[in-house]
């Protein structure tokens, strides 16, 4: 095992090494490009960045499909790999021994690289942005992901067959590639990437033993390979769903929503594959003015941003902690606004540490802190401020602190803060940033949502309005503001509250109030309930995700129905989404899933029965295409171990060449015939003669 | 028998898609006997010794070796079988000395000074790189990695495929020297019938997949025989005979060959009333090229080239 | 090796048959006595390269013909000369070798003289050597 181990890091440490430098140098150019296309540039968010994540998803895929060929493929040669493995010792030593090299080699070539740039990136004086360790999570993610498609590899060259059978190693390492990137939680992205290595490497393992035959493998590689299978016919409706995409052939989402018009009107905006291509008033009917009409009505929205949620806390409403994906930056950290172009102090809101860090971008280094209990030198530890304050960045150099209890302001570059009074009782429940626009020039306000008013207060901390609610807040309390450009004019949005659950909260109106300064209402829009803000999914795309069939539709409904019983909030919202708005969609899916699995299984069986397989594996393979629809079948065509079949020589009907007897009339094989030219010596005793003399 | 023979093959077939690359064969190798393999390249021979191996699976029948199914061969036999396949494959980035440890790390059995013998016999020093080697000396150290683990039976792969004369002599040297010890089998496919009529005890001659003979070399030569037959005028068309192999004419003779030429068809020669009947002796070589090469009638008329 | 053995395997008489040959030779000529040891098979195979088999082969056909013979444990020994075949068998093995001599001899255009001469020095030379009868 020492020797083998020693042998295959021997033979291919120079092919790690090329593409630890490979890696190593794209990784680091990738870090230090700067992206024009990405708003946060200047700040590159380093570990985050797009181009980075790029580096790291194919090319450590690519350094394990790499290493996994380079240890198996030259050795494949027949006689070489007769050479390797006859040995006295169990074939999967030598695999593990392989394995065990390949790690270290992996190591080498993926992980120095990565290790480098996270080295590189948490040096101060390098990145104008503050070192948070857990960003290096999506680069983490990247490298388990690629030591899946090592084990592929291997797989892929250790599996004897047709192309698309070695092939389905490398698809399935390919469908947790598209799900981790997919996820929202970094931990379920490494869970999926784990134990497909797992699976992988089980499989390969037992492709060791026999790369012809999948039987004469031991059962937990048999098990795991018909799960590489699965998961890689699951990758063939991954490709085939990206090529539909590319191709637009496979959904046409479209998706409406309503906003309101720099005249305070409410419209509609209807996308189809996210271009807009119409915006109609709240009875359908087009608007008169021009500058509403079509794609122009962009230009004319107004901007406004929600201040709360809800309002009033009897409903005991939790909300749910919110996860950014794991490979966006923002779930680390937050560039203050406006970051498009670069300023002498830049600073940063952590997300996990709840505070600020500001950064000098020319030095790239730390220059101060801001934390619940005020600015503080560079590295200092601060105080975190409490999750019941609202913080709101939007508008340069101030910052609003929204206490339920207290209101500052905060001017970052003079590092001073001011508490300023409340014009209405406490608590606060949440700030909102609303503009008018000047010309070239905006003017920012800052709405801050009390009990019963909306006050509005300009930038120096003066309240310029103080709006008292209109409609019921216990029901209607996500408020949103909006100041229209002659600034005198104020429009607040009353959306249904959050702790309402989905399915009540889409069948209720929104109400749309333009008001003056002193809070008298001059219009009133009532938004009726409706499709809005729920994306509408074409059944064909609900379909095509889910290539899978009935057991990961119904397994998934079951799931969500037992978390939903177990308590998980995400779960029933899911669930409740499902069997709700979506409930038609779903019953149509449904039974097209189950129809077109019962059709499968049924060619399945036919299928099998042809290829006189034993009667369990026809029942088998009928319950895997029926379980598991195309994937299934998809499986069956690749992975069934499916005897060749010749013409019986004594019925005429086809039989398996594997078998003494015709599974038909029982005829065994014809002897070879006679051949009066054989020469057949029988045996005599050949080491009696050398021992007589 | 009092020990059991070293490898059995029972009726084994196998197929490569829907192609018949061995059918049928059943072939004994006794303990203690050195067996020649022979057929053309492509009949079966490699892929029923990779079967042997367990490097692929029959598709029907069984093979077994030293008592055990080829398909799942524990390492203990495998410790106990010297296999050196086609083409002496080498690490080439270890030295000799390198490529001896490293296989002694693996045999429980190792004997280093089998080991020195055959490098030195091959001419080879421990410290010369296995990937700069001729292709004799690879084969030496190759043989040298094979035989140091003594092992039992020996499977050899067309060994002596691209060796130079010396480097043959020395490889039988060393075949003959591992049978030394009493009950060593040694297996092996050649092309080279000098070196099989040296030391094969018996052969077996795999065609087309089938095995078409199976005994000593002195049987397969004594069934063979080559007749010149003498006429005074063009020779007739040969009858179809028993057993007859293949048959040349030319203006005044008529050659044939036949395998296992009875009584019977020597008195239906006579029948062809020739002026002079004559068998001649066969070298094993010969021998071999009229029994696996294309069997039927081939004619050298002069009359023909003078464009009759 | 004092016996000068040359083996040719692509030759169409079969090695053990020139492994008898070369004895019977070296016996005729006088260059193994009667009494004298031949070397073990084991040996004589590995000087050789050939195997055993072969050579024991030869060695049991000899000791079949009365030329050698085996003494348990010892090894093969030359035989004391006895007659082992029978007047007619003789007859005919000569008569092989002298249709072969006279065909020879008629195609090279010798003439009987010339032959008979010849026959008789060989055979005078055979003679003269050493022989061990006791």
């Amino acid at each position: 095992m020492k020797t083998l181990i020693w042998k295959e890091l021997r033979e291919n440490i120079v092919w790690a090494v090329l593409l630890m430098l490979a890696l190593g140098g794209a990784e680091v150019f990738a870090l230090h490009q700067q992206n024009q296309g990405d708003p946060q540039y200047i700040f590159g968010m380093t570990l985050c960045k797009t181009t980075f994540l790029t580096t790291t998803l194919f090319g450590c895929a690519a350094a394990g499909i790499l290493l996994g060929f380079l240890q198996v493929l030259p050795e494949l040669k027949r006689d070489r790999w007769a050479a390797l493995l006859h040995r006295p010792v169990d074939r999967g030593q030598v695999f593990w021994g392989k394995a065990l090299a390949g790690t270290v080699l992996y190591l080498i070539a993926a992980g120095v690289p990565l290790a480098f740039s996270i080295w590189h990136v948490a040096r101060p004086g390098n990145f104008p942005t503050p070192f948070v360790p857990e960003m290096v999570k999506p680069g983490v993610a990247d490298f388990i992901g690629g030591f899946g498609y090592y084990f592929a590899a291997l797989l892929a060259a250790l599996q004897g067959g047709a192309v698309l059978l070695r092939a389905l190693p490398l698809l399935a390492a390919l469908h947790v590639s598209f799900f981790a990137v997919d996820q929202d939680l970094f931990r379920v992205a490494v869970e999926a990437a784990v134990a497909m290595i797992v699976v992988l490497c089980l499989a390969g393992w037992g492709a060791i033993y026999s790369g012809e035959t999948v039987r004469r493998r031991p059962w937990l590689a048999r098990l795991a390979f018909l799960i590489v299978a699965f998961y890689g016919a699951c990758g063939i409706g991954d490709l085939a769903k990206q090529l539909g995409r590319m191709a637009g052939l496979v959904a046409h989402p479209t998706y409406s929503y309503w906003q309101v018009l720099d005249d305070g009107s409410p419209a509609r905006f209807n996308t189809v594959n996210n271009v807009l291509v119409s915006v109609t008033d709240m009875k359908g009917k087009p608007f008169a003015d021009a500058k509403y009409q079509g794609d122009r009505a962009r230009n004319h929205a107004l901007g406004m941003n929600t201040a709360t949620s809800h309002i009033g806390n009897s409903h005991r409403f939790v909300r749910e902690p919110y996860n950014p994906e794991y490979r966006e930056s923002r779930a680390y950290l937050y560039a203050n606004e406006p970051y498009s172009h670069p300023r002498l102090e830049q600073w940063f809101h952590l997300e996990r540490d709840a505070h600020y860090v500001g950064m000098l971008p020319l030095e790239k280094t730390e220059f101060a802190v801001l934390g619940a209990d005020g600015f503080a030198a560079p590295g200092t530890k601060v105080r975190p401020f409490p999750d019941d304050v609202s913080l709101d960045q939007a508008s340069g150099d101030l910052l609003v602190i929204a206490a339920p209890d207290s209101l500052k302001f905060v001017s970052l570059s003079k590092r001073e803060i001011t508490e300023l009074p409340l014009p209405a009782p406490p608590p606060i429940y949440g700030v909102a940033h609303a503009w008018a626009r000047i010309g070239n020039r905006s003017e920012d306000y800052k709405g801050v949502a009390f009990g019963t008013a909306l006050a509005v207060y300009d930038l120096k901390g003066q309240v310029v309005a103080l709006l008292p609610y209109r409609h019921d807040v216990d029901r209607w309390g996500r408020i949103w503001l909006g100041v229209l450009n002659s600034r005198d004019r104020f429009v607040v949005r009353y959306d249904p509250s959050d702790w309402i659950d989905r399915k009540t909260r889409v069948s209720m109106p929104s109400f749309v109030d333009v008001m003056d300064v002193k809070g008298n209402v001059l219009t009133a829009y009532t938004v009726p309930p409706g499709p809005p803000s729920v994306s509408s999914q074409r059944w064909s795309s609900f379909l095509a995700a889910r290539v899978q069939g009935p057991a990961f539709f119904f397994g998934e409904m079951l799931y969500r129905r037992v978390g939903a019983a177990l308590g998980s909030t995400r779960l029933r919202n899911l669930l409740a989404e499902q069997l709700g708005p979506n409930l038609a969609d779903t019953r149509k899916v449904g039974s097209v899933l189950v129809s077109v699995a019962l059709l499968l299984a049924v060619v399945v069986y036919f299928w099998a029965r042809r290829a006189q397989l034993p009667a369990r594996q026809v029942w088998g393979w009928t319950a895997v295409a029926l379980g598991f629809g195309l994937a299934g079948l998809i499986v069956f065509w690749l992975a069934g171990a499916r005897p060749r079949t010749v013409r019986c020589p004594a019925c005429g009907q086809r039989r398996r060449i594997d078998e003494e007897v015709c599974g038909c009339c029982g005829a065994s094989w014809p002897a070879n015939p006679s051949d009066e030219t054989a020469i057949i010596d029988p045996l005599t005793e050949p080491a009696a003669l050398a021992a007589a003399s | 028998m009092s020990t059991p023979p070293a490898i059995e093959i029972e009726h084994l077939t196998k197929f490569y898609g829907t192609r018949e690359i061995v059918r049928d064969l059943s072939l004994t190798v006794p303990t203690g006997s050195i067996y020649g393999f022979l057929g053309r390249n492509g009949m079966g021979k490699t892929t029923t010794i990779r079967i042997l191996l367990g490097f692929e699976e029959p598709t029907r029948g069984r093979a077994r070796i030293l008592g055990e199914d080829s398909s799942r061969l524990s390492p203990a036999t495998r410790a106990r079988i010297g296999y050196l396949p086609e083409g002496h494959h080498v690490y080439g980035w270890m030295t000799v000395r390198e490529c001896g440890q490293f296989q002694a790390s693996f045999f429980p059995k190792w004997n280093q000074d089998v080991f020195e013998a055959v490098i030195t016999h091959f001419r080879l020093e421990p410290k010369m790189k296995a990937g700069h080697l001729s292709r004799g000396q690879r084969a030496g150290l190759c043989l040298a990695l094979t035989l140091a683990p003594e092992p039992e039976l020996l499977v050899l792969d067309d060994p002596a495929l691209g060796l130079d004369p010396v480097a043959r002599r020395s490889l039988l040297q060393s075949m003959l020297y591992v049978t030394r010890q009493p009950n060593r089998t040694i297996l092996f496919s050649s092309h080279l019938l000098s070196d099989v009529e040296r030391v094969a005890d018996r052969i077996a001659v795999l065609d087309g997949g089938v095995i078409r003979a199976d005994c000593t070399v002195e049987t397969f030569r004594q069934r063979l025989r080559h007749y010149v037959l003498k006429f005074r005028e063009t020779p007739p068309a040969p009858p179809s005979l028993p057993g007859l192999l293949e048959s040349f004419r030319t203006d005044h003779e008529l050659m044939m060959t036949f395998a296992n030429a009875t009584p019977d068809v020597e008195a239906r020669i006579a029948e062809l009333r020739p002026e002079s009947v004559e068998p001649v002796e066969m070298t094993l070589e010969d021998a071999f090229v009229s029994y696996v090469g294309e069997r039927g009638e081939k004619t050298f008329f002069t009359h023909q080239l003078n464009g009759k | 090796m004092p016996l000068g053995f040359s083996i040719s395997p692509a030759s169409e008489v079969p090695i053990f048959r020139q492994i008898m040959h070369q004895v019977q030779r070296a016996v005729a000529s006088g260059y193994l006595k009667v009494g004298e040891q031949l070397p073990a098979v084991r040996s004589l195979a590995e000087t050789l390269v050939l195997n055993p088999n072969t050579v024991a082969r030869a060695y049991q056909e000899l000791i079949r013909e009365g030329l050698l013979e085996s003494r348990a444990g010892r090894g093969v020994f030359v035989a004391e000369r006895r007659q082992v075949f029978s007047e007619a068998e003789q007859a005919r093995r000569l008569r092989h070798l002298a249709e072969q001599l006279c065909q020879e001899a008629a195609l090279l255009g010798t003439r009987w003289g010339e032959l008979r001469t010849l026959l008789e020095t060989t055979w005078k030379q055979l003679q003269s050597q050493p022989e061990s009868h006791p």
